[in-house]
């Protein structure tokens, strides 16, 4: 899968409006493969934790038996994450309070369905 | 290293390891010294020897070193090998009185970049131990003594330069 | 669930194999989809609609393949589709209606909803979702759709697949849900709508027993932090402290995550899995609600779901809560 396609995805997401921080990430070993982020966004703490979530979510909706993981979605006082599973990879938004959450999903998913 | 200011050390990194072993979920965590002395250990230890670990990691962290420096890398963040259930990552972890050498042993419950992201963590919250900032200005003190006094016998010596 | 007689299914092959004009490709289809077959209904779908083109049922059935896959875009043409050649159609006013309420364009759902209500007034979650946008929509009346507006938003040109369509929760500044952890917080700046007013069950394990009335409801529960249940109910009827063991490990992740990335206090979790949809939101400090649903149920739905057991919950714990 080329680099480019992972800068093409992410500088799509990272324009959605109220997005700090767009990066693709290793899942397995939580670490960015590559990121747009803002600011005051640190992108090593974001992929592990990230990674960490998805993994663990992931784990919890096969052990009572509801499939494989496709989203999973945090919403916290000072903003929010979202991860999509992108085969070997995730897709991760983090984006702030008020943020255009619907849009923001959907661009999610555009780019974990376009790195599947 | 003194002896007292091997207990200091291994006292002042005791809580700050522990957390690190906790917030990264590793399984293992031990503290090394450069002979390969286990200074520390934690987590769940008894399933390994622990002696032999510290010796090879030491061994590993000098090989790496060797490596680096012919590879004119300068030095190494961090050393991580990846096997089918376990991984393990190495990395130096600087006090005042010597560089030491922390080895986590990990599984699935965590991730290379989670064990990066609160080592960093880690050596932050060393760097700013009282007891090391302490032990850091007495030892520059104490190098600067040192230093001052070779540098007087040096000059006060009948073989010193310029003396005829 | 009824799953078709052998036969049947054998005669439906037969004449498909014979035919492919035969519109006996929507029971093949649609019998292939309760057998988690989604790809070959898919494709035979798709296959029918190149003959039949003009095929309600055939249309509507694609619509929820697509939202099986979670492609709410095309679900989304596909009812536009059927709107244009039945412009009365309860299905296809009810998903776009969901499908603009998640994107937050209120009008244009209110539209839908009315037009789906008028056609089945008693349909539970079609007059939630208006009452919801009503309060939220100026006026009681709200704008007046203009005619036609039912046509279908155009078609992607580029054949790359949207993804499925965004969170309700883009209309309010807060989610419904969306409380603090903390009892002494402040509440959000938008007020979250009122849960209807229901006799609250003093019997822990009938707690939720009301939302079992609705179809895509799999359970609902009160845990605390430890993963121990203290109230809930789900469809199945058993299951339910596993259910609060394993999912509390996705809270425990969640804060840890808002916690190290600086983000405060977790408000709300949502996971999309293959087979179900779980939303999770915090009651107090130690108590957190956890509610299942089926994965083709609309987000803003679950969210509205998610607000009236948030109701139900809080109810039950009375001055805990």
């Amino acid at each position: 899968m080329s680099n480019e396609l992972f800068v093409q995805v992410l500088q799509r997401l990272s324009r959605v409006p109220g997005v700090r921080g767009a990066m693709i990430v290793d899942i397995v070993a939580g670490v960015p493969v590559v990121a747009e982020v803002a600011e005051g966004v640190q992108p090593a703490p974001v992929a592990a934790l990230a990674a960490s979530l998805f993994q663990r979510t992931a784990r919890a909706a096969e052990g009572v038996a509801f499939g494989k993981l496709d989203t999973v979605q945090l919403e916290a006082d000072a903003g929010h994450v979202v991860v999509a599973d992108a085969g070997e990879t995730a897709v991760v938004a983090v984006a702030e309070r008020g943020a255009q959450l619907g849009l923001i999903r959907l661009e999610v998913h555009r780019a974990a369905e376009a790195l599947r | 290293m003194k002896r007292e200011d091997l207990d200091r050390v291994v006292a002042a990194l005791r809580d700050p390891t522990a957390r690190f072993v906790q917030e990264a979920r590793v399984r293992t965590c031990i503290v090394v010294n450069g002979a390969g002395q286990v200074l520390g250990q934690h987590g769940f230890t008894r399933s390994y020897q622990l002696v032999n670990i510290a010796a090879l990691a030491a061994a590993a962290h000098a090989a790496a070193g060797a490596l680096a420096r012919i590879t004119e890398a300068e030095r190494w963040t961090h050393l991580h090998n990846a096997g089918e259930r376990q991984q393990m990552f190495l990395a130096p972890l600087r006090t005042p009185f010597e560089e030491l050498i922390l080895v986590a042993i990990f599984d699935e419950a965590s991730s290379l970049g989670m064990v990066q992201m609160f080592f960093d963590r880690l050596v932050a919250e060393v760097q700013a131990l009282p007891e090391f900032r302490r032990a850091r200005a007495t030892s520059d003190a104490s190098s600067f003594e040192r230093d001052l006094e070779a540098g007087a016998s040096r000059i006060l010596s009948t073989d010193g330069p310029g003396e005829g | 669930m009824n799953f078709p007689a052998v036969a049947d299914l054998q005669r439906w092959s037969a004449e498909v194999a014979r035919d492919p004009a035969s519109p006996a490709f929507v029971p093949l289809a649609r019998a292939f989809r309760r057998q988690g077959r989604r790809e070959a209904a898919l494709r035979l779908c798709l296959r029918g609609l190149e003959h039949n083109p003009a095929h309600i049922e055939a249309h509507l059935l694609l619509a929820l393949l697509y939202l099986d896959s979670g492609d709410r875009q095309r679900a989304c043409d596909e009812w536009g589709m059927v709107l244009h050649l039945e412009p009365e159609s309860f299905e296809a006013h009810r998903g776009m209606g969901f499908y603009y309420l998640e994107r937050g364009e209120l009008p244009r759902a209110r539209e839908h909803l009315e037009r789906a209500g008028t056609v089945r007034p008693g349909e539970p979650a079609v007059r939630e979702a208006l009452n919801y946008v009503r309060e939220r929509t100026a006026g009681p009346d709200g704008p007046t759709p203009a005619p036609g507006r039912g046509g279908p938003p155009a078609r992607r040109s580029d054949g790359a697949a949207a993804g499925p369509a965004p969170a309700a929760v883009a209309a309010a500044p807060s989610p419904p849900v969306s409380q603090s952890r903390s009892p002494a917080a402040a509440p959000s700046a938008v007020a979250s709508p009122e849960p209807p007013p229901v006799q609250v069950s003093r019997d822990p394990q009938r707690l939720f027993e009301g939302l079992l009335a609705d179809p895509p409801f799999i359970g609902a529960m009160i845990i605390d932090r430890q993963g121990l249940v203290l109230a809930g109910t789900t469809r199945a009827g058993s299951g339910i402290e596993a259910l609060g063991a394993v999912l509390a490990a996705a809270i425990d992740e969640a804060e840890r995550t808002a916690r190290h990335l600086q983000l405060g206090n977790w408000r709300s979790i949502l996971l999309e899995a293959a087979e179900a949809v779980v939303h999770m939101s915090p009651l107090t400090e130690d108590l957190a609600l956890l509610m299942a649903v089926r994965r083709e149920a609309p987000t803003g739905w679950v969210l509205r779901s998610a607000a009236r057991a948030q109701g139900l919950a809080r109810a039950f714990l009375g001055d805990e809560a």
